[in-house]
C-alpha cells in the first residue's frame, strides 16, 4: 500500500482537485484506492456526494475508538472508496496532540488497511499544522500544486525547507503546476523559472478550466464527466508522472464479473 | 474489507430478463444500466484449496477477480491467465496472495457460466448509488445441461459504508412474488452443474468405521474409498495437470497394497494374492514419472547443492524433462491398457459384490477393532525391534526394510486411529512422523545419487553436455552422498527419539477397540 498527498499550504491552489481526479484514475487503472478527504470543509466528500460525517467525529477516530473501515464509504466508481471528511477534522490537531507519537499517528491508522488498498490518497487541509506533519509522515509521495504565480516559489521553498526537518521516512515531494492560464505571459515566465531552478518539478500542468471548477455542480470527477477535456487529458497525464514514483504493482483493469 | 455485508443471491421466476429489471426498476424505484453479456470460468485447484482458504477466483475474458467468501468483497483484481497454471506461473499480485494456498497444484477450471446480466441502482437523495443490483440470467452451463427457463438469479451487491440500504433492499426483494432466497450461490449451482460438488475431494484419507463391524465391511469401505481416491486421480494423472495427482493416486495405491498385506485373510485367498501382485503393478508403473517429478520440483535444491549456476545444469534440465515426457507418456499408455481397466473393473467387482459369493476369507466375520488391535500392535513392534537392532555397521537395507514397516504401521494408524483416544494415536503419528523423515532422507539422497549418476553417464554418452555439466553434477552426487552420510549419523538419535518410553506406551495403549 502507498500514500499519496496533495498538500499546498496555501488554499484554493487545485489540492482536492487533483486528490479527487488522482484517485479516480488509479481506481481506473485498478488500484484499489481509498481517498481520505481530511480537509474540514469537506470538498472531496461533496463531489462523491457522501454525507461529510464521521459518527464519532475526529476524536473516534484518532484515539483508535473507531476503526477507520467503519467509516469508509463507496463511491459511484468501481475501486474507489472514501473515508469522509467532517466538521470535527478542524480540531484534528488537538486530537492529536493527545496520543503517544503524534506526529506518526495517521501513518499507524492507516496501516491496517493495507490488505484492502494499494493506495491511499490524503487530501489535506491547507495549514501547516500537526495535522500536515502527520500527512508528511505517512506520505509515500508529496504533490504539491502550485499556481505559477510569484508567490509560489516562496511557498514551495518553505515547504522543502519543512519536510527535510522530519526524522524518519520523507515522502518524496513533487510539484507540478495547476490552474495554469496559457495567455499570462506571467504563468509561462514562473513556470519556466521555477522548472529551470527545481529538478522536482513535473512536466504536467493542469489548465485552468471551466469544466474542473463544474465538478462542483456535477458532483462528480471531471475525468469521469468529461474525459476528453484537456483538464482530464492533463490529469491522465499527471498520473501517468505519479504513478511509476509511487511503485505500484502492474497495471491491472477495470473491472472483470 | 470486513464491513462489507456478503451479498444476497435469490432466484426469481418473474418473466424474462428484460422484464424482470423492468418490473424490479419500477417497484423499487432504481435506475438501470446496460444488459451486458459475460463468460465467467471458475478456478480452483483439484482438491478446493482456494474455496478452502476462503475465496472464489473468478476469469472473465483475462481478468481474474479474486472474491472474499465471507464478505463478498474484491480482494484482488488481476489481468492474465491463470487456468492450469501453477503458483509460479500466475501473474505476480496473485502469486502473492494464493502462492502459498495452492502449493504445488495447478488452477483448473472448475465450472464455466455464461451469463447475461443487468445491473439495477438505488440511489439516495443526493443521487449517490447506495445499493446495486444485478441480474442474471444464466445462458447455458459448459457440459450441462441448460437451466431452467425464466429462472433468474438477483444479486444485491454490497457497498461499503451502505449496508442499511443494502438490507433494505434485500427486504425489498425478498417480498416480491416469484423471488425466493437461493439456497446455492451461482458458483456452488455452476460447480454442480460440471458435475463435481465444492469441496468434494480432499487427498486425506477419510473412513468412518465402526471398531465392532465386521471386517469384511470396514475393508469394503477402506478399498472403496481408496479406490474412488485413484478414479478421481485418474484423469489429471493422464493429463499431467499437476504432480500432486500422480501423488495422491500412488499413495491411495500404497495404501491399498497395505492393506491387502496387513488385513490378509479378509479377501477370499485367490484375490488376495492376485491383486496384491496387480497393484504392486500399478505402483510400479507409477514410480518412474514420480521420480522424474520430484527431480524436477527438487531442481533448485539440486542447484544449490552442486553450487551450480542455471546454465551449468541446464542440460540435466532439460534431460529431466524429456525423461519425464517419455515415462508420463508410458504411464499414461499403461493407464489405457486392458490391464488396467481390468484390474480396476473387477476389483470394484470383487469388493462390492463377488467377494461375497467367492467365499471371504477367514477372518472375514472378525470384528475390524480386532483386527486393528492386532495388527497395530505386530507392526508396532516390529518396528521397535528392528529399529533397535540397528548399528551404525548395519547394511542399508535394514533402513529401507524399517522405512517399510514405518509406512505399514502410519496406514494402520490413519484407517483405525479413529478407534484409540486421538491424543495417543496422533501422537504416535507425529512422533512416526519424525523417523519416516529421516529415513526417507536417507533412502531418497541413496535413490537420487544414483539416478544422477546414471544421468550423468548419458548426458557424457551423447556427448551433449559440457564439462562445466559434468562438473556439476559430479559435484551434486557428492552433496547427495553427504546428505546420505548425515541421515545414516542422525538416524540413531532420530530413533532414539521415536523408541522412548511415552512411545511404547503410546503404542501399548492402542489396543481394546476390538472389545
Amino acid at each position: 500500500m502507498k500514500t499519496l498527498a496533495t498538500y499546498n499550504i496555501k488554499g484554493g491552489v487545485g489540492k482536492t482537485s487533483a486528490a479527487v481526479n488522482l484517485a479516480a484514475l488509479a481506481a481506473a487503472d485498478g488500484v484499489r484506492t481509498l481517498l481520505w478527504d481530511l480537509d474540514p470543509q469537506a470538498a472531496a466528500t461533496y463531489l462523491f456526494r457522501i454525507r461529510p460525517r464521521v459518527k464519532g467525529g475526529a476524536r473516534s477516530l484518532i484515539s483508535g475508538r473507531r476503526d477507520l473501515e467503519d467509516a469508509i464509504k463507496s463511491t459511484d466508481q468501481d475501486g474507489l472508496d472514501l473515508l469522509p471528511a467532517d466538521f470535527s477534522y478542524r480540531n484534528m490537531d488537538l486530537q492529536l496532540d493527545d496520543v503517544k507519537r503524534p506526529a506518526r499517528r495517521l501513518r499507524r491508522l492507516l496501516q491496517p488497511l493495507a490488505g484492502d488498498y494499494d493506495l491511499i490518497v490524503l487530501d489535506c487541509p491547507p495549514s501547516i499544522s500537526l495535522v500536515s506533519e502527520n500527512v508528511f509522515a505517512a506520505a509515500d509521495l508529496l504533490l504539491v500544486p502550485l499556481i505559477p504565480a510569484t508567490l509560489s516559489e516562496r511557498t514551495f521553498d518553505a515547504l522543502t525547507e519543512f519536510v527535510s526537518q522530519i526524522d524518519g521516512p520523507r515522502p518524496e515531494i513533487r510539484a507540478f503546476f495547476s490552474m495554469v492560464d496559457g495567455r499570462k505571459r506571467l504563468h509561462a515566465e514562473v513556470m519556466t523559472s521555477l522548472r529551470a531552478r527545481y529538478s522536482i518539478v513535473l512536466s504536467t500542468s493542469i489548465p485552468a478550466e471551466s469544466n474542473v471548477e463544474r465538478m462542483g455542480l456535477t458532483r462528480e470527477p471531471v475525468v469521469i464527466t468529461h474525459p476528453q477535456s484537456r483538464a482530464s487529458l492533463a490529469y491522465a497525464e499527471l498520473w501517468q508522472e505519479c504513478r511509476p514514483l509511487l511503485q505500484l504493482a502492474e497495471a491491472t483493469p477495470r473491472s472483470a464479473t | 474489507m470486513s464491513q462489507v455485508p456478503p451479498p444476497r443471491e435469490y432466484t426469481a421466476s418473474i418473466g424474462t430478463l428484460p422484464q424482470a429489471a423492468a418490473s424490479l426498476q419500477e417497484a423499487l424505484s432504481l435506475s438501470r444500466g446496460e444488459e451486458r453479456r459475460r463468460e465467467v470460468r471458475f478456478l480452483d485447484t483439484f482438491d478446493w484449496r482456494v474455496h478452502r482458504a476462503g475465496f472464489r477466483l473468478a476469469a472473465t475474458g483475462d481478468v481474474l477477480e479474486l472474491t472474499a467468501l465471507d464478505t463478498g468483497a474484491v480482494v484482488l483484481r488481476a489481468s492474465g491467465e491463470a487456468s492450469g497454471r501453477l503458483a509460479e506461473e500466475l501473474p505476480a499480485q496473485l502469486r502473492a496472495k494464493l502462492g502459498a494456498v495452492l502449493g504445488l497444484r495447478a488452477l483448473l477450471p472448475v465450472a464455466t457460466l455464461a451469463l447475461s446480466d443487468i445491473t439495477l441502482v438505488a440511489r439516495n437523495a443526493d443521487d449517490k448509488i447506495v445499493a446495486r443490483l444485478l441480474i442474471s440470467a444464466v445462458l447455458r452451463h459448459a457440459q450441462s445441461r441448460p437451466t431452467r427457463r425464466g429462472s433468474l438469479r438477483i444479486a444485491v451487491v454490497p457497498l461499503r459504508g451502505y449496508a442499511k440500504e443494502g438490507r433494505r433492499l434485500s427486504a425489498q426483494i425478498a417480498d416480491i412474488p416469484g423471488v425466493s432466497p437461493a439456497d446455492t450461490t451461482l458458483f456452488e449451482e455452476a460447480v454442480a452443474g460440471s458435475g463435481r460438488q465444492v469441496g468434494d475431494y480432499t487427498g486425506k484419507l477419510a473412513v468412518d468405521l465402526d471398531p465392532r463391524q465386521p471386517a469384511e465391511d470396514a475393508v469394503g469401505v477402506i478399498y472403496r474409498s481408496l479406490l474412488a481416491t485413484m478414479q478421481a486421480n485418474e484423469d489429471g494423472v493422464s493429463a499431467d495437470l499437476d504432480t500432486e495427482f500422480l501423488h495422491d493416486f500412488r499413495v491411495a495405491v500404497r495404501r491399498t497394497r497395505s492393506a491387502l498385506k496387513e488385513l490378509r485373510d479378509v479377501l477370499p485367498a485367490k484375490a488376495q494374492e492376485r491383486y496384491r501382485r496387480e497393484f504392486k503393478w500399478l505402483g510400479d508403473i507409477t514410480t518412474p514419472t514420480r521420480d522424474l517429478d520430484v527431480y524436477l520440483l527438487t531442481f533448485p535444491d539440486f542447484q544449490a547443492s552442486a553450487s551450480a549456476s542455471a546454465a551449468d545444469l541446464a542440460p540435466l534440465h532439460a534431460l529431466l524433462l524429456r525423461e519425464q515426457r517419455r515415462t508420463h507418456a508410458e504411464l499414461a499408455r499403461a493407464l489405457r491398457s486392458k490391464r488396467y481397466g481390468r484390474l480396476i473393473e473387477e476389483w470394484e467387482r470383487l469388493i462390492d459384490v463377488e467377494a461375497a459369493t467367492e467365499g471371504w476369507g477367514r477372518a472375514a466375520g472378525t470384528p475390524i477393532g480386532v483386527l486393528a488391535d492386532d495388527r497395530i500392535r505386530k507392526v508396532g513392534r516390529r518396528v521397535f525391534r528392528s529399529g533397535a537392532a540397528i548399528t551404525a555397521d548395519s547394511p542399508a537395507e535394514g533402513l529401507h526394510d524399517l522405512r517399510k514397516r514405518c509406512k505399514e504401521l502410519r496406514y494402520l494408524l490413519e484407517f483405525f486411529g479413529g478407534f484409540y483416544d486421538p491424543d495417543t494415536a496422533e501422537g504416535l503419528i507425529g512422533a512416526l512422523k519424525g523417523l519416516q523423515d529421516n529415513l526417507g532422507e536417507f533412502q531418497d539422497s541413496a535413490v537420487q545419487h544414483h539416478a544422477i549418476d546414471g544421468f550423468a553417464e548419458a548426458l557424457l554418452a551423447d556427448g551433449s553436455a559440457p564439462a562445466a555439466t559434468l562438473l556439476a553434477l559430479g559435484r551434486l552426487g557428492g552433496a547427495l552422498e553427504e546428505r546420505q552420510h548425515r541421515a545414516r549419523v542422525d538416524f540413531a538419535d532420530r530413533f532414539a527419539a521415536f523408541a522412548e518410553p511415552a512411545n511404547r506406551e503410546r503404542l501399548a495403549a492402542l489396543s481394546g477397540a476390538g472389545s
